[in-house]
């Protein structure tokens, strides 16, 4: 290391050669991130104070206008409801699929490897290709799940999955599909973690296994629990992809209306731009207000 | 290594299923006609639709093929990856290699960008892409500018790919240096030469992960690029599902669905651990 300290100490003169160095180290990437990351997003609190239509159209400074309009706008209520809807879907099927799965793959036996990386690996797809892949597999004349349904009898299972209220729980076990791999790593990293003298020192006392899951590994995994909560929270806030390719809200009489499809729909195809900031500012508030709570009520040591 | 209880391997094999028949369903469908494709959706391909893949690729009855969205893609990501993996490891290393006033500030400041939604700024984001012009550059804007996107995608995967690359950087031994700078090696070479090789296998983490994200991504293109013939292959192919429900040359469709998914099937093979790797540093940020 050529110069431990830019500060140098008191007497010493500043090294400007190392100073210019790193500076020029940081300006492309800080520039950047200040310019697009975070100037936008503090301009944003300030664009949903304005009444903006159309490119062409002047900003209009209304205050709270826009906020309060959400307030009575009934379709941004259900849209909210259904989001959270879609995470207690999500949330009950994700931690008990992921814990139970991590915490069979913590443990090392034959196949388990293959398992780990099979399980990861609809992760790495690309949404759109997940969307597109369930909406075939949901196809209500040729699809394989209503296929399915007929082979084993049930066709009054059989139903146009994507077109109606079922849209929403047809989406939320896509996303679990999609989603699984990654906490069943996150878990199984923090199984792990725990101490394996932990273990056997439950084993000697004469612990069974499901026994020790719930006394010791649990309680023990409370922290990935809770950060894989929060995860799931700002996810299904922030759920976009998915629906507006699978069940866009249009073929779906609404049903899969979401914050962030009526944000696009206000912003980029209505152009009203200060509305749809606002609607992103009251979902960032929202799901930042969430977590804040979370990590009060659920404590961690 | 030790058996397990005959009830975990049925629920992991069925799980398993889960996942990989849809996989295979859609790669035998994929070769299969139309008409098949509506008799039934269990039976085989009598014969092989190989020009099923040459629809998808170069379109069908005037509608675009996959093909073009595929060399954009291609073309983004590359460019992409290369300026976050150089621009990233520049501001790590200043970060994490100096003591300056500000330092640790200023990377809290790059590491809280992981936690912010782009959705929250995608209008401000938008506008000022499309109200920024340059001249010669961008004269209309940079929305549909390739030099745009890129920014942004740059400027989005720094807070990631300065988290990961910190780790690396931090476990790099000072001595080195040291013994470089008493050989003579400039700054920029002690850099170059000396501290980015050692940190090669975080920044194969970050290239690997950011390609992924980038060759994947769809929210932001579909904002800042609305011209057809700019699209990425995610944009491509939301579109052409859509359209493709009139058209109806399903067997394409699959096809053109398979083309998507190889090449992250390919990059997660060879790659596997970097990307376990990659997702568990990212999710224990906290």
């Amino acid at each position: 290391m050529q110069s431990p300290s830019l500060m140098q100490k008191k007497r010493r003169p500043v090294d400007w050669g190392a100073v210019g160095f790193v500076a020029t180290l940081l300006a492309p990437g800080l520039l950047l991130y200040v310019l697009l990351v975070l100037w936008p997003m503090a301009q944003s609190f300030w664009v949903a104070l304005h009444r903006w239509r159309g490119l062409s159209g002047n900003m209009v400074f209304v205050g709270l206008e826009n906020f309060g309009g959400l307030t009575k706008d009934d379709t941004f209520r259900a849209a909210l409801s259904h989001n959270v809807v879609f995470f207690l879907m999500v949330a009950t099927s994700v931690l008990t699929l992921g814990l139970f799965f991590a915490n069979t793959l913590a443990r090392d036996f034959r196949g388990a490897e293959f398992f780990r990386g099979l399980f990861l690996f609809p992760n790495v797809v690309s949404i759109v290709a997940v969307s597109t892949l369930w909406m075939f597999l949901y196809n209500p004349n040729w699809g394989l799940i209503n296929a399915f349904f007929r082979l084993i009898g049930q066709p009054q299972w059989a139903l146009p999955w994507l077109a109606s209220k079922t849209a929403l729980p047809a989406v939320a076990v896509t996303y679990v599909w999609y989603v699984l791999g990654f906490y069943v790593l996150l878990f199984r990293a923090g199984i792990q973690s725990i101490a394996a003298e932990v273990n056997e020192a439950a084993m000697i006392d004469g612990a069974t296994g499901s026994q020790r899951f719930w006394a010791v590994t649990l309680p023990l995994l409370n922290p990935i629990v809770r950060l894989a909560v929060i995860y799931l929270i700002i996810n299904s806030m922030n759920l976009f992809a998915l629906v507006w390719v699978m069940a866009p809200p249009s073929g779906t009489a609404g049903a899969t209306e979401l914050a962030l499809t009526y944000l696009y729909q206000k912003g980029f195809v209505e152009q009203n731009f200060g509305y749809a900031t606002a609607i992103g500012a009251v979902n960032f508030v929202v799901v930042m207000g969430i977590n804040l709570l979370l990590q009060r009520v659920w404590k961690v040591d | 290594m030790r058996r397990e209880n005959p009830l975990t391997y049925v629920a992991l094999c069925l799980y398993s299923g889960i996942i990989l028949f849809p996989l295979l369903w859609l790669t035998y469908t994929s070769f299969k006609n139309t008409q098949e494709i509506f008799q039934s959706a269990w039976s085989l391909p009598a014969r092989p639709q190989w020009e099923n893949f040459r629809n998808a690729w170069t379109g069908v009855a005037g509608e675009p093929g996959l093909g073009p969205y595929f060399g954009n893609s291609l073309f983004l990501t590359l460019v992409s990856v290369t300026l976050i993996l150089t621009f990233g490891a520049m501001a790590t290393y200043a970060l994490t290699r100096f003591q300056f006033r500000g330092a640790g500030a200023l990377f809290n400041l790059f590491v809280s960008g992981m936690v912010f939604p782009i959705f929250l700024a995608v209008v401000p984001l938008f506008l000022l892409l499309n109200q920024t012009r340059i001249p010669y550059l961008a004269p209309k804007g940079f929305v549909n500018h390739y030099v745009g996107l890129v920014a942004v995608y740059v400027a989005y995967s720094l807070p990631f790919t300065v988290f990961v690359l910190s780790g690396f950087f931090r476990s790099l031994p000072n001595e080195l240096a040291e013994a470089a700078a008493v050989d003579g090696a400039g700054r920029w070479q002690t850099f170059l030469r000396v501290m980015l090789p050692l940190a090669k296998p975080g920044l194969i983490v970050a290239g690997v992960f950011n390609f992924i994200g980038i060759w994947n991504e769809y929210p932001l293109a579909l904002v800042l690029l609305t011209q057809r013939e700019r699209y990425t292959l995610p944009l491509g192919l939301a579109q052409i599902t859509q359209r493709q429900q009139y058209s109806a040359d399903w067997g394409a469709l699959f096809a053109a669905l398979l083309i998507v998914m190889v090449p992250t099937m390919l990059v997660y093979l060879v790659f596997q651990r970097q990307i376990s790797a990659g997702l568990t540093a990212g999710a224990v940020k906290g």
